[in-house]
């Protein structure tokens, strides 16, 4: 039995070791004629121009406001004399 | 020890006597000034020996009656020291001015405490309680002082002629404009125009309340009574009436209104036609401003030679001209004038000289102050004008963003368009202008705020 394993052992290493490594080669030149070339499917031209409408910034800039007249209060008692 | 006694006794009652008689010489030398009609001379002499010890009560009275020759400008250079020993009414006053200034209200209270009813300041220091109350917060109050301002003023106005009439009806209008400037403040805008309509056309006070008018009706949403009002400043009567205010308040009107073209011809024509006058302003009183008594001389050149310099110059004059705190220096001036061109032998020459160069140069002072707030002013608002119109044109692009125009053409406008109360009268234009008419114009313009889809577009 201990014979039958190691020549077991023995046959499949010799498997493994004779698998030949694997070189890829790419091609080194290779020309592409695009005028050549067909894309199948359907023309379609937009009939209508839409814009997706998008939230704008509100700008609120501070207008003048005029809260009281207490200078003009103070003004009047330094204008007297 | 009773020799030793006696001989200090002698001593000290000599020098008593020696202290009353040196009193006396001053209180004499002062009257006599005074009988000679040398009248700032007899308050310096008198005044200076009462800096630091309160006179008795003959020579109080004597120094108000000093002061109401001379005016109060005389103790403006004294301290707050110096003003209490004097320990008169005038005096008084001054120092809560003082004190109104710094906000120290209840000083203003206190030294006003003491004003006799029957003094002729009496109304003023009034309207100076009333003011400390309302700066104070404490509007209930400072309403019932100005309501007892406007009353005693009046009570001295009719028993009084001339200048002095003009002063007492200046101080009665002030009171009841500050009055409306309270329900302004409060929001209570309706109040504020019944009040301010209290003030007649003819008062010196009437074209700056119209501006406050206008911002009245402003806030009520009464755009087109407000632009009436403010059309009035555009009336050769009130062409020296410049105010900047009131051209950023006509846009802001027509810009409520969405009538966005006239806010932007009010905006163009502010920039166009005002600010390269208020440059040339600025030119003139920067080039000539370092003169000692340029804007002091400025205020006696004949009206030709100013307008030609600025046409602004000649509006400020004229303004500034019809202020009281300018009519009183002016005239203390050409009292002490007359005073030392009498070259009298009991005048003091020397302090009227020094008298004269002080007031001189606080009149001066005083003008240059105003003219460069004018200046600052059409400065400052040309800002709140820029931010109106970038405004504008955020409303138009979002107007043609939306596609969406504005309901009604600019048109003359509609007699429908007007907000009229009970007391309120309204006639047609005749191709006329009339005098009783100024300040009670109103617009007939309908707002264009309501929007409507433009035609011919879809969403």
């Amino acid at each position: 039995m201990k014979t039958l394993i190691t020549i077991m052992v023995i046959f499949a290493s010799t498997e493994v070791m004779a698998e030949k490594k694997v070189v890829y080669k790419y091609k080194e030149y290779e020309k592409f004629d695009l005028g050549d070339m067909e894309i199948k499917g359907n023309i379609i031209a937009p009939g209508d121009l839409s814009v997706k409408e998008r939230r704008r910034r509100v700008f609120e800039r501070d207008l003048l406001k005029r809260k009281d007249f207490d200078q003009k209060i103070v003004n009047d008692i330094k204008f007297i004399r | 020890m009773k020799l030793t006694f006696l001989i200090l006794f002698t001593l000290f009652s000599l020098d008593l006597f020696a202290k009353k008689s040196k009193k006396d010489q001053i209180y004499e030398k002062s009257y006599e000034q005074y009988r000679t009609l040398n009248f700032y001379s007899a308050l310096n002499t008198i005044a200076e020996m009462y800096k630091f010890q309160t006179p008795d009560p003959n020579t109080r009275n004597y120094l108000e009656n000093l002061v109401q020759h001379t005016g109060t400008h005389y103790f403006n250079t004294y301290s707050d020291l110096e003003l209490r020993k004097m320990n008169i009414p005038t005096t008084d006053l001054i120092m809560a001015k003082r004190n109104l200034y710094l906000r120290k209200f209840k000083y203003v209270h206190k030294r006003l405490k003491r004003m006799p009813k029957g003094h002729r300041l009496f109304a003023e220091s009034v309207m100076v309680r009333a003011t400390a109350y309302y700066l104070d917060n404490k509007y209930e109050k400072a309403v019932k002082q100005f309501n007892k301002c406007a009353e005693v003023a009046k009570e001295w106005e009719e028993k009084n002629d001339d200048k002095i009439k003009k002063y007492f009806a200046v101080i009665k209008e002030s009171c009841i404009i500050d009055i409306a400037r309270i329900y302004f403040k409060l929001g209570d805008f309706e109040k504020a125009i019944r009040h301010y309509e209290d003030i007649p056309k003819t008062s010196i006070k009437w074209p700056y309340i119209l501006l406050e008018k206008a911002w009245s009706y402003y806030y009520l949403g009464k755009h087109n009574r407000s632009l009436g009002i403010l059309i009035t400043y555009d009336s050769p009567l009130l062409a020296s009436y410049f105010m900047p205010e009131a051209e950023v308040l006509k846009a802001m009107n027509y810009y409520q209104m969405c009538l966005y073209e006239d806010a932007l011809f009010v905006i163009e024509n502010y920039y166009k036609t005002y600010k390269p006058r208020s440059n040339k302003l600025k030119e003139v009183l920067s080039s000539k401003g370092k003169q000692k008594f340029f804007y002091y001389d400025l205020m006696f050149k004949p009206i030709k030679e100013s307008e030609q310099e600025s046409a602004f110059l000649r509006n400020l004059i004229t303004q500034m001209s019809k202020r009281i705190k300018y009519n009183l220096d002016l005239n203390a001036l050409y009292e002490i004038n007359k005073e030392i061109f009498r070259n009298h032998k009991n005048a003091n020459m020397k302090m009227l000289l020094s008298m004269q160069g002080d007031l001189k140069e606080q009149i001066n002072h005083y003008v240059k102050v105003s003219m460069f707030k004018f200046v600052n002013e059409i400065h400052q608002h040309s800002e709140s004008m820029f931010n109106l119109k970038l405004e504008v044109l955020s409303k138009q692009r979002d107007l043609v963003y939306k596609s969406k125009d504005l309901t009604a053409n600019r048109s003359r406008g509609d007699e429908s368009n007007i907000d009229k109360e009970k007391y309120q009268e309204f006639w047609t234009f005749e191709n006329s202008f009339w005098a009783d008419e100024l300040g009670d114009y109103t617009f007939a313009l309908e707002s264009n705020c309501k929007v409507k889809g433009l035609k011919g577009f879809r969403r």
